[in-house]
């Protein structure tokens, strides 16, 4: 049987390393909508290996019908599980680390297979859940998400989240919409800006360097500080 | 216009841009004498002001545009402002900043430095700066940016005559880069694909980058379609765009330059303005203020202007000592007949039109103009906003609707013009519903008070109700019809400033001229046309067709009829009317509160109607107004009912 994912395994072999790369390549393509076998295979021979796709067939983690593939076994699960632990450590590295351009793909490729499922939690609940990796790719929810015990006092969180009188730095702006992004960019909002909280209702005030901008609640809250 | 007759004049050409809310037109008006209105709150300048200004011997065209946060446009008039950069390239462009903001100031700089013109930068409201501890060095400034630098206090002058002197001397931004290779890189590329003669192409290949959806359609119109230029390609390897990674760096380059050249005295405690400021943001406060606020607009407007001023000027100025002598003149130039009865009989132009126009709507609109100054100078209104948005949310509108509307209680004619202010279009058709429904005017509201301080406040009591009930009702009924989604509210907070004397009475006058200009022809057309009317017999037989709904439905007298068919051509016209009649006493206290609402929610004035033909198109404004007709007859209809229900008035 296979051992890829189970968290107490020390190291991976190199095969093991495909495979979960495999995975992580098939989730992505299932998450676009995309679910032709041809592409699949033709995207996992590109991206990981030629043998990968074969292999996942053996050990029952995937199955191809009409020309379509679909997850089975514990398959999914394994590829939710590695593609939450490379994009959450994408988040690390690019939010608290602040490493950025080529390397922070190159490390995060290395994280996936390091990173054990627990730690993944820590970091998620460390940087406030967050729900996109730096690249805009929806992270898949973990167990910990939408759970409001916490242990961990967040180091990021919205800024809706901060108290009044509290202070952050502005990570990264969760909107999905390229013209509300705009929008809060030209308010000086934009990653680095340092922000003050003044106060949470009726909206959102927050001083901006030297003006005060006043945001709805739901704005707000798709701006992600790190705390000072 | 102004335009015309500079164009053979002055050759130079000079553009005014900065963020909204920090004087460009205070500066526009100290460089060329001409006057724009100017608040204290963003996105007052909604069209392209152009004006002549002698600077350094020379005649310059000076331009002053919409206030833009970013080139990145996020609202029609920044559209209108970017492109107006791209299609007149000015030979200089002066950059109006708000001193007490240096970074903000320079990212703007950072990115106007792209248009590649000779730059100068006035540093504005340098006083605010002063008095919160901000000092700058505008020589260090100069020497980062490679352009002359201008500190000013435009509503005193101060620093003007350096910014003559500086025009003279602009230069191109000579400063450090602030683009990262990488998007450098892409910006390069994109840049060859566009056409050969594009002016600014560094701008309008940034704007493509930055998946700008304007720019392709400017591109098209301006190089007479051809294919789109795409620049996806160019986009996709930035993951989170390019155009944050360049905000970014164009942020850090920004307070690196501030840094050099700024520094702060002390942490000087807010003062107390800026405390009641805050203040001001929280609910209890808030609203205390805002029926502080209305308070005083009743007693200002509504008893001191509509009912004393009035009763002056219409009774002792117009009825003792004008109109006696000008109606001796005519008698004695005219025989008696239908063409003296045209200017001075009971419907004549002078008797009944310039009368009311001059006599009851104009004392009233002026104090309102007044008070409305005074209220935006202070910067209560983006206060206001932050309080109401949450009571807009449910006619699927934000608190930015606040602005057109509190302007609409002085003029919905100028209200429908500021619905520009808005974001999208589905905001604008909602506000622009709104005003012509059930926001009155001030001409309307002064007749309104007047009649109502006459009855109880019961009276008063099931108007406001009814109008309100009228406001939300169809104002959700319209959010939900109109497709498309509510914007999420944002508004930045300028400081609570003391208005400033000169500045209220400058605007005051300048709102006075324009509704002379465009209310007097309109009352006078109208009265012409009662008169006709009234001559042919047409008034009679409009009278007897209308009359069911009128004596039937709305349970008035036959006489309102004339008042209500009167408020088609203007609604204050109409309301004047309803206020002869009641004073006559041909009204009980309940027709007076059926006609008020009745013409309070009716079509709004001919002046008004004319420009929703023309900002939303004749479709939309004809639907408006068959909408409007209907409810405000329904709402009439519905009132009597009502107060037949309960047994009358208390």
């Amino acid at each position: 049987m296979t051992y890829i994912g189970a968290a107490m395994t020390p190291l991976k072999s190199r095969i093991e390393e495909e495979l979960e790369q495999a995975l992580g390549v098939l989730w992505q393509m299932q998450a676009r909508g995309e679910a032709s076998e041809a592409k699949a295979r033709e995207e996992v021979a590109g991206r990981v290996s030629r043998e990968a796709f074969g292999a996942l067939m053996e050990r029952g983690l995937l199955k191809a019908a009409d020309g379509k593939f679909h997850f089975a076994g514990k398959g999914e699960t394994l590829a939710r599980d590695v593609t939450r632990r490379h994009l959450l450590a994408e988040r690390l590295l690019a939010d608290v680390l602040d490493i950025r351009g080529p390397s922070l793909d190159a490390n995060a490729c290395q994280w996936e297979h390091i990173l054990s499922n627990e730690v993944a939690t820590s970091i998620c609940v460390l940087l406030g859940h967050p729900k996109t990796c730096p690249h805009g790719e929806p992270i898949p929810d973990g167990d910990c998400c939408g759970s409001e015990a916490e242990a961990l006092e967040p180091l990021m969180c919205p800024l809706s989240a901060l108290e009044p009188g509290a202070e952050g730095r502005i990570a990264y702006l969760a909107l999905p919409d390229p013209s509300l992004l705009h929008r809060l960019m030209s308010l000086g909002l934009v990653p680095g800006t340092r922000v003050r909280l003044k106060q949470a209702s009726p909206a959102v005030i927050v001083q901006v360097e030297e003006s005060l901008v006043a945001l709805e609640f739901a704005l707000a809250s798709a701006i992600v500080v790190r705390r000072i | 216009m102004l335009l015309s007759e500079s164009k053979t004049v002055a050759t130079l050409r000079l553009a005014l841009v900065g963020q909204p809310n920090v004087g460009k037109s205070v500066l526009f008006q100290a460089l060329t004498g001409r006057y724009v209105t100017v608040s204290n709150y963003p996105g007052t300048t909604v069209e392209i002001a152009r004006g002549v200004g002698d600077l350094g011997g020379r005649a310059w065209q000076v331009v002053d545009t919409p206030g833009i946060r970013s080139l990145l446009p996020r609202s029609e008039d920044e559209v209108a402002t970017r492109n107006h950069l791209l299609e007149e390239p000015p030979d200089v462009l002066v950059q109006i900043a708000d001193a007490k903001d240096l970074r903000r100031a320079l990212r703007l700089t950072l990115e106007l430095a792209r248009l590649g013109r000779p730059m100068v930068l006035v540093l504005n409201l340098a006083d605010e700066a002063r008095a919160r501890g901000l000092g700058v060095s505008v020589e260090k400034l100069t020497a980062a940016l490679g352009f002359p630098v201008v500190e000013t206090v435009a509503v005193t002058g101060e620093g003007v005559a350096e910014l003559r002197r500086a025009i003279g001397a602009a230069l191109p931004y000579a400063g450090p880069p602030a683009d990262p290779p990488e998007v450098a890189r892409a910006l390069h590329s994109a840049l060859r694909r566009l056409p050969a003669d594009c002016p600014s192409p560094g701008v309008v290949a940034e704007m493509l980058l930055a998946g700008e959806p304007t720019m392709g359609r400017w591109l098209r119109r301006r190089f007479n379609g051809g294919a789109p230029i795409d620049c996806d390609d160019l986009r996709r390897p930035f993951h989170a765009g390019p155009e944050i990674l360049l905000a970014s760096s164009r942020r850090m380059l920004a307070d690196e330059i501030a840094a050099r050249a700024s520094w702060r005295t002390g942490g000087a405690a807010p003062a107390w303005l800026d405390r009641l400021g805050m203040l001001l943001l929280q609910p209890a406060a808030g609203i205390a203020a805002a029926v502080v606020a209305l308070l005083a607009l009743y007693e200002f407007v509504g008893v001191f202007a509509a009912t004393t001023a009035v009763n002056f000027i219409e009774n002792t100025v117009f009825g003792a000592w004008l109109l006696p002598p000008v109606k001796a003149a005519f008698d004695a130039v005219l025989p008696p007949g239908w063409f003296r009865d045209m200017w001075v009989g009971d419907m004549g132009l002078i008797t009944m039109g310039l009368t009311y126009a001059l006599a009851i709507i104009l004392p009233v609109v002026t104090a309102f103009f007044l008070f409305f100054s005074v209220l935006e100078d202070s910067g209560y209104l983006p206060r206001l906003s932050v309080l109401l948005d949450r009571l807009f949310r449910p006619l699927g509108l934000n608190g930015k609707a606040v602005f057109p509307m509190v302007l609409g209680l002085g003029c919905g004619t100028m209200a429908t013009l500021t619905t520009r202010v808005l974001d999208t279009r589905r905001e604008r058709l909602l506000v622009t519903l709104l005003i012509a429904l059930a926001v009155p005017c001030s001409a309307q509201l002064g007749v309104v008070m007047g009649l109502l301080s006459g009855i109880s406040a019961a009276g008063a009591g099931v108007w406001l109700a009814a109008i309100l009930a009228s406001f939300f009702s169809i104002g959700w009924a319209a959010g939900r019809l109109v497709p498309g989604g509510r914007v999420p509210f944002w508004i930045e907070i300028p400081p609570l400033r003391w208005p400033r004397a000169d500045n209220i009475l400058m605007k005051t006058q300048a709102r006075v001229w324009w509704y002379l200009r465009e209310a007097v022809p309109y009352f006078l057309a109208g009265t012409l046309a009662m008169f006709i009317l009234d001559r042919t017999g047409g008034l009679r037989a409009l009278e007897t067709s209308l009359s069911p709904v009128v004596t039937g439905w709305l349970g008035l007298p036959r006489e309102a009829t004339f008042a209500l068919v009167s408020g088609f051509l203007k609604r204050d016209y109409g309301a004047a009317g309803f206020y002869a009649l009641a004073r006559r006493g041909l009204l009980s206290p309940e027709q007076i509160v059926v006609s008020l609402v009745t013409l309070t929610l009716f079509l709004p004035c001919l002046a008004q109607f004319l420009l929703m033909i023309k900002e939303r198109g004749a479709r939309t404004a004809f639907a408006v107004a068959g909408v409007v007709t209907l409810v405000a007859l329904g709402a009439g209809g519905a009132t009597r009912a009502a107060l037949a229900a309960i047994g009358g008035l208390p």
